[in-house]
């Protein structure tokens, strides 16, 4: 265990009894419960952290929150490895073990580092110019490998992740003093709030700033305010939860984080909440100046270095020098002063030096070089020395400078408001010239007029003042949201504030001094960069993000991005208002795919539907597959036999013996009304109106296009009942067009839908025996080839299943032999099953598979929608000429059909083939192709070799198929050639003696 | 996820609705006398505006009635939502 030479003996809001031991890099070293990762490797003195991207230069810890870009490492081990982890964000826990990524073969000693020696060679955007010749791909895995951060976690998650949705009248986004102050006026109305920080204490700034509110210590403050929200039951207080998204009508999205450490838990839970107002008291984020070689470690945000000093008790630093444009810096030399660390000078670039601040530090023996810049660093792996000349005296790199030595340098540049979610939703920012920073538009459009930003979010940088805001805005809430008027206690009161000069800025130090000017730390883009990009033309801030890569890495910009478009201004003489802000879009902050998969995930991952048989096909050994979202089986192996062995032994019992199939999930769509015939004869391509009751019809549906959306067959049950069997696949889909088509363009038919599939269990009983099956579960029907032939239907009843229920009979046949679809309800399915098993095993019955049947309706060559056919084929295509001619009324794709190019002689058309190798399998998808050019003309849509026929059967679509009947086409299987004659569909019983008997 | 008023089960999130695009557009009452050029116009030709955009939508996971509604595409606002056989209520600029 080694000294923690940096921790303060006392302050802080850590526990120091309770120690933790942690590794970094394998180094053992030990912090408190309360720390960071950052704060901890502070106070154990750790100054190198990481390595940047682009040149691998060291980075250090930077800031001491979520917009931190330097020290971003990895947390675990295995395959729970956790890559590009803010170490400002990391709670610490015991056994936490931490390494740097992106460094080979060490952090201190990392090769990586060779490419700074190259980076003249690689300006930005270098890979659009370079590293072209002879090809791209040479270079590509090289650079590939250096530009990655860490690689991504490769094991399983073993954390769960939760869901949550809320509604709430307020939402409060930050619960520092204004959020707080905001929350203590609203809640005594009784409406819902909700108050989320992303910190696990409330706080805020109040957590380090040293404040006094209402004559108590500002920690002591927060802590009364959040027992007393704490007790009131329309409270809700969020903790380690971060809003990171804002989206219409109030919805916002926010992720919280449970777990510490230990993995197998509930590890974040995403927060959908539905808000009708929202105060957006997300504080503001410290930007630091820009200067030569500004980016060693040891260089550090001064607001930070108060957090990690007053919060932390951790001191980055022994000896510091602070550098700004603002009075708010000052309180950082002072709190490093009072805690022991030497403040060699403050560097301020303004000329002022009066004021009440200037003369507290003059006091304590600091110096002040007002009206002084930074022009150079020096230290590799921490800094030790800056230099620094009189602003203004640019062009003379030989004008008089001041060496101070150092390790610590607090760096402000000023505050940037936190608006990014008032900008998601819409709202608008302007830039404010004497904040120099982006605010809110006074006026809101409609999308974020429920969205508030007070506080130091809304460019209020006094700590009175923003507590009088946040107050003033929680009673404001509740009026509009209650009408009523509210009579809260009044506004807390913190202690005077001493910063009083207004800022100046100051986003870079003029040429020509060395060192490059660093402005985004992650991806290593300079001042220079920016230029070069303005000079190549890209002078807009959203061509310069993109360009650059500035503020697309893992800070998304949370530092370098005002910074950025001000040196883009200053590079093409615009003033900042001109050059604007990029779009922001959620998430704030980074989101775990864990947390937004929630537990879908594994078996939830997508919808399954099951069968009502399902058991029994899992119990008789059927392959489950996904067809359309269900759960069907391919086939049933028997004793160890291969799949083809399984399939070919179905489809011959389906052509001699007698199967049975699931096809429960066949569309039962009841269609009842005086309206229903002449409704369903704009439907279909058919005549409807023409089926007499008892019987059933084939037909096919399009969408207004002419194209083929489902077929399947309707049966007339009464004269003004019509069952529509629309396919598994197409079935919701139909459903759904027929709402449609009824309630908004013809609301005067009197027709009823209802979807009853799912209510009813299909169970098919095929095969030349089939009937003797089918007969012995209805003995009292007459199901003779006369009474009851191919293409009707019957409805009655069971009895004694082992109640009465009802069923209806359709004679349809997707397999070309006698067919039988019975349908009980749903929850009788097994029943009914059981008794056709029993009655089918004098004749051997056998479960048929979705294979079997797909090689059985190929030897009759009928079409499957979606197979067959694609989301450009029209019942021409598929040999409906002569029917559609037949028919006079309108129907939904008519017109289309009527289309020059739907008339077109040369469209793909459906054709059967076969080959001329007989034995050689043609598969799904082949091309067909010209002789002699080798085009493409055609493809190869179903295929098999057909047990019936002994050979090689194929359908296929062809350019002119309907008019090269007989003709040799050549197939491409993988560059081989085969030959194959068109032939008419329907190669097995072309006929339909079998279909009929 | 914008909030809509479903005329039938008050406000629910939109992930429960389906959008069924531009409203007012009527099938031709007779479509064999309809020119090619016109039965495109019916099938594709939508305005696509900035701003105010007259809908249809459908409660698909609800009540699965079809309505009509008043959107502002750029905003999001929801200026008004009125039954499927209304034509849009005025002043809505």
């Amino acid at each position: 265990m080694t000294q923690t030479p940096a921790r303060l003996n006392h302050g802080g809001l850590i526990d120091r009894n309770k120690p933790l031991n942690f590794t970094f890099n394998g180094q053992a070293y030990t912090g408190f419960e309360g720390d960071t990762l950052a704060s901890a490797l502070i106070a154990n003195g750790v100054s190198l952290t990481a390595r940047s991207f682009r040149y691998h230069r060291p980075r250090g810890i930077f800031s001491a929150g979520f917009e931190e870009s330097q020290a971003l490492v990895c947390i675990g081990e295995g395959q729970h490895k956790e890559p590009n982890v803010r170490a400002t964000l990391q709670l610490l826990y015991e056994g936490l073990h931490a390494t740097s990524q992106n460094t080979v073969p060490s952090l201190k000693w990392d090769m990586g580092s060779l490419t700074g020696w190259f980076s003249r060679f690689l300006p930005v955007g270098f890979y659009y110019k370079t590293f072209m010749w002879p090809h791209w791909k040479w270079y590509e895995g090289f650079i590939r490998r250096m530009a990655s951060v860490a690689p991504a976690t490769s094991g399983h998650d073993p954390d769960f992740y939760n869901k949550q949705h809320a509604h709430c009248e307020l939402l409060i986004i930050g619960a520092g003093p204004t959020g707080l102050a905001a929350a203590l006026a609203a809640a005594q109305s009784g409406l819902r709030v909700i108050l989320a920080d992303d910190q696990p204490e409330f706080g805020g700034s109040l957590l380090w700033d040293q404040a006094r509110i209402d004559e108590k210590k500002g920690t002591e403050w927060v802590n009364q305010i959040t027992s007393k929200l704490a007790k009131l039951e329309n409270v809700t207080l969020l903790q380690r939860t971060m809003v990171v998204a804002a989206w219409d009508h109030g919805y916002f999205t926010a992720v919280q984080k449970h777990r510490i450490g230990e993995h197998g838990k509930i590890s974040q839970t995403l927060w959908k909440i539905r808000s009708a107002q929202t105060i957006l008291a997300s504080g503001a984020i410290e930007r630091p100046l820009i200067f030569p070689d500004n980016d060693r470690p040891g260089i550090m945000l001064a607001g930070a270095v108060r957090q990690y000093i007053n919060r932390y008790a951790a001191s980055p630093g022994q000896r510091a020098v602070i550098y700004t444009n603002n009075d708010s810096a000052y309180l950082c030399a002072l709190d490093l002063h009072a805690r022991g660390t030497t403040v060699a000078a403050i560097v301020d670039v303004r000329q002022d030096s009066q004021g009440e601040l200037t003369r507290r530090v003059r006091e304590l023996g600091i110096i002040v070089h007002s009206g002084h810049e930074i022009t150079g660093t020096h230290g590799y792996f921490r800094i030790r020395q800056v230099e620094i000349r009189p602003v203004g005296s640019s062009g003379n790199s030989g004008s008089r400078y001041i060496r101070i030595q150092c390790d610590l340098l607090c760096t402000s540049g000023g505050w940037n408001p936190s608006l990014h979610l008032l900008s998601q939703a819409g709202g608008k920012l302007e830039y404010n010239e004497k904040l120099a920073c982006f605010v809110p538009r006074e006026q809101q459009a409609f999308l974020a007029s429920t969205i508030q930003a007070t506080g130091s979010a809304n460019g209020c940088f006094d700590l009175n003042t923003c507590l009088a805001q946040g107050h003033q805005l929680g009673r404001s809430a509740v009026e509009e949201l209650t009408g009523k008027n509210v009579s809260a206690d009044k506004a807390p009161i913190a202690e005077g504030s001493v910063l009083t000069r207004d800022i100046k800025p100051h986003w870079q130090t003029p040429p020509p001094y060395k060192g490059r000017q660093w402005v985004d730390y992650l991806h290593d883009i300079t001042t220079q960069s920016i230029k070069t990009a303005a000079l190549e033309g890209f002078i807009s801030v959203e061509h310069l993000k993109r360009y650059t890569t500035i503020g697309m890495a893992a800070d998304q910009g949370k530092i370098s991005s005002v910074n950025a478009l001000a040196i883009l201004g200053q590079s093409t003489e615009r003033q900042i208002t001109e050059v604007g802000t990029t779009t922001f879009r959620p998430p704030f902050h980074p989101v775990t795919l864990g947390a937004l998969a929630g537990r879908e995930t594994g078996s939830r991952a997508w919808v399954r539907r099951f069968l009502p048989l399902h058991d029994w096909h899992i119990e008789t050994g059927g392959v489950m597959e996904d067809h359309s979202g269900w759960q069907r089986a391919a086939y049933y192996p028997q004793d160890n036999e291969t799949e083809a062995s399984a399939i070919r032994r179905e489809v011959l019992s389906a052509r001699h013996g007698v199967t049975l199939f699931d096809s429960s999930s066949l569309g039962k769509l009841e269609v009842r009304g005086p309206d229903a015939s002449r409704f369903l004869n704009r439907m279909y391509i058919n005549n409807v109106e023409t089926l007499k009751t008892g019987r059933v019809r084939y037909g096919m549906m399009l969408n207004e296009n002419g194209v083929i959306i489902d077929d399947g067959v309707f049966a007339r049950l009464e004269d003004d009942f019509f069952l529509v069997s629309a396919s598994s696949a197409g079935t919701a889909e139909i459903a759904i067009a027929f709402e449609e088509w009824l309630q908004t363009e013809w609301p005067e038919l009197d027709v009823l839908i209802h979807n009853a599939t799912t209510q009813w269990a299909t169970l098919t009983v095929g095969g030349p025996k089939s009937r003797d099956v089918i007969t012995a579960l209805l003995p009292d029907v007459d199901l003779s080839a006369e009474s009851f032939p191919h293409m009707s239907a019957l409805e009655g009843e069971i009895e004694n299943l082992p109640r009465n229920i009802p069923w209806r009979l359709m004679r349809v046949s997707f397999t070309g032999e006698v067919s039988f679809e019975l349908s009980v309800p749903a929850n009788y399915a097994l029943a009914a099953w059981e008794q056709l098993l029993q009655a089918g095993k004098p004749f051997n019955i056998t479960p048929l598979g979705m294979e079997a049947l797909d090689v059985l309706r190929t030897e009759k060559g009928f079409l499957e929608v979606g197979v067959d056919t694609d989301i450009s084929t029209s019942p021409l295509d598929v040999g409906w000429a002569v029917p559609i001619a037949k028919k006079k009324a309108d129907f939904i794709g008519k017109r289309s059909l009527a289309r020059p190019n739907d008339k077109r002689e040369d469209r793909l058309q459906l054709v059967g083939l076969k080959p001329s190798n007989m034995k050689q399998f043609i598969p799904v998808g082949s091309h067909i192709i010209t002789r002699e050019g080798l085009k493409p003309e055609g493809h190869v849509t179903s295929s098999c070799i057909s047990p019936a026929l002994g050979h090689s059967i194929a359908m296929a679509m062809l350019e002119s198929g309907q008019a090269r009947q007989g003709e040799m086409i050549v197939i491409d299987v993988d560059k081989q050639h085969f030959d194959a004659e068109v032939v008419p569909l329907g190669f097995y019983d072309p006929k339909g003696q079998r279909i009929n008997a | 996820m914008m909030q809509i008023d479903c005329p039938w089960c008050g406000p629910r999130n939109q992930d429960e609705f389906r959008c069924g695009g531009q409203a007012h557009i009527h099938r031709p009452e007779q479509p064999e006398d309809v020119s090619d050029q016109a039965w495109a116009e019916y099938q594709f030709s939508r305005i696509n505006p900035c701003g105010l955009h007259l809908e249809r939508w459908q409660h698909l996971f609800g009540c699965a009635q079809w309505f009509h509604m008043a959107r502002d595409t750029f905003t999001h606002e929801i200026r008004a939502i009125y039954q499927i056989d209304e034509d849009s209520p005025g002043g809505l600029e």
